[in-house]
């Protein structure tokens, strides 16, 4: 299956391709200082990497969408799980995950901030926010729409309720579970970087907030295109995962 | 009553209670039925009457509002009795598995050797005709194939009683005679007993030594026949001039429960 790998690839570059030449386009539409052309943006990412703070930045960003990613993955799981498995409990507390997921995350930003000050709690417990709820919400319905007719063959093939968990249930939940992921990680990352931006004196979101403040338009680019391939790539990777499983 | 009664339904009645809005439905009344053992026993009646839910009341997954249900001499209530083997209406395989691993999957986490497992899902794998298809995904198989994996991971585990809930709904007219074939040669080399549950007339005619005709809602036999065939029959039989005997008897009788069940379901939409 060599060949439609290669054609996705080809897309996927002429894809980037496109990209690269409307930016340039616009770039020389609106001037470069107001929007730095892509050549001019990539040497700025490489003396923006050589900058002997950005690996402390680095570094403070990285530990706290790491601790956010796992806290909303296992979490979100976890209540999905509980939301998904004894349905009384899910009645009940499902709908406050849709309030959160629905209600814009800027307007509970003043309560984290006085639940967990300026610094790192705040930014993981941004990245949380953002990125369990999702999880949550996908688990509990992929559990919920199991075919009624698994459970009926879970009990004619005598499955004990451990057995029906690991050989039946995650199995059967699995696929939407990793897509679930793929929110989370996309998620998480956004509510570290706003957290840093308003609740943090240190990671690449407070730097990104520094640099607004200074115009400092380069900087500013710099930054949100290394975001966007690393979430690009971090994607990919899990889409990856999820398509080997399906072959 | 015999001693060698592999199944006794007693007077077995049952309503789905009111759920959200919608009234309680009484699917089955007075169901009283009994089949011996090694017998080849065929349900058919009109669509909605209750068969699938008689089928879950055997199996031991429903428990019934009334009645009972004897299974080799022992009460079904609330869980499938050893030795019981059901195919349901719906595609049961399990997509993130081969049809290998389909097939095992009720022996394996039993206390049984690797060899053995190999042996039993491999002869269950043949007998279907799958051997070509072992490592397929059951995505890359047509639904006819997918009901025969979930006959082999039914059969890999020897029941005694094996439950059929109209698994070849699905299949085309030359498909259906052919997979009927396999249910018999099934039925003589276990030496099991078969509930086939159908709402085709020629199926049932052709596969059953007795075939139970079901009214309209709320489902009860109004009428079994007896279809008098060799043990050894095949799909042949359609030729016979009995066939169309039995066939025209079970439709003089299943035709004015359809038109019942139809008749109910116009009035019943007109009345919304
Ligand atoms: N879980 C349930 N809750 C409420 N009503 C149900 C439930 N299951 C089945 N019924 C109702 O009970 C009646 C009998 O259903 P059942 O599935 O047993 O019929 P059937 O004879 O198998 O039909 P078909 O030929 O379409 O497979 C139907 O009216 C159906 O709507
Ligand atoms: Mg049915």
């Amino acid at each position: 299956m060599s060949s439609p790998t290669l054609a996705s690839w080809r897309d996927t570059g002429f894809v980037i391709l496109i990209g690269l030449v409307i930016w340039q386009l616009v770039s020389m539409a609106v001037g470069a200082h107001t929007l730095p052309p892509p050549l001019a943006t990539a040497k700025h990412i490489f003396v923006l990497v050589m900058r002997p703070s950005f690996d402390r930045d680095l570094a403070n960003t990285a530990a706290a969408y790491a601790v956010a990613l796992a806290i909303g993955m296992t979490g979100g799981l976890a209540l999905g799980v509980l939301f998904g498995g004894w349905r009384f409990i899910g009645q009940s507390f499902e709908p406050l995950m849709h309030l959160l997921v629905a209600t814009p995350k800027v307007t509970l930003y003043p309560v984290i901030l006085l639940l967990f000050g300026l610094g790192d709690a705040a930014k993981i417990a941004f990245g949380v926010l953002h990125g369990l709820p999702p999880v949550a919400i996908i688990t509990a319905a992929a559990i919920g729409n199991l075919k009624p007719v698994y459970r009926k063959s879970a009990r004619t093939l005598r499955l004990k309720p451990s057995e029906f968990a690991w050989r039946l249930l995650i199995p059967a939940v699995i696929p939407e579970v990793l897509g679930a992921f793929r929110i989370c990680f996309a998620q998480a990352l956004l509510g570290v970087l706003v957290g840093e931006m308003f609740a943090s004196t240190n990671g690449i979101g407070h730097l990104l907030m520094a640099s607004i403040g200074v115009d400092d338009n380069p900087t500013i680019l710099a930054i949100v295109v290394l975001v966007f391939l690393f979430a690009g790539c971090g994607s990919v990777a899990l889409l990856a995962v999820t398509a080997r499983r399906k072959s | 009553m015999g001693n060698d009664a592999a199944l006794l339904v007693e007077s077995v009645g049952h309503v789905f209670p009111a759920i959200q809005g919608r009234g309680s439905v009484r699917a089955l009344t007075e169901v009283t039925m009994r089949i011996d053992s090694g017998e080849f026993f065929a349900v058919i009646g009109p669509s909605g009457c209750g068969k699938s839910t008689l089928l879950d009341i055997i199996a031991g997954l429903i428990v019934p509002s009334e009645g009972r249900v004897i299974f080799e001499g022992k009460l079904v209530g609330g869980t499938v009795p050893e030795g019981l083997g059901v195919v349901f209406q719906e595609d049961a395989s399990f997509p993130w598995l081969s049809v290998w691993d389909n097939v095992a999957f009720g022996l394996r986490g039993r206390k049984l050797g690797a060899a053995e497992i190999r042996r039993r899902v491999g002869d269950a794998v043949d007998f279907m005709g799958l051997s070509e298809f072992a490592g397929h995904r059951p995505s890359q198989l047509s639904g006819g194939m997918r009901q025969r994996v979930c006959l082999a991971r039914t059969l890999v585990l020897r029941p005694r009683l094996i439950l059929l809930d109209e698994p070849f709904a699905a299949l085309d007219q030359q498909t259906r005679l052919l997979m009927g074939d396999e249910v018999l040669r099934l039925w003589r080399q276990t030496s099991a007993t078969v509930l086939l549950i159908t709402h085709s007339l020629d199926e049932a005619a052709m596969l059953a030594d007795r075939i139970g005709v079901m009214s309209s809602r709320p489902g009860h036999f109004v009428e079994t026949v007896m279809t008098g065939w060799h043990r050894t029959r095949d799909s042949r039989v359609i030729s016979d001039p009995r066939f169309g005997d039995i066939t025209s008897r079970l439709w003089s009788k299943l035709r004015q429960e359809s038109l019942r069940a139809m008749g109910r379901a116009a009035t019943s939409s007109a009345a919304d």
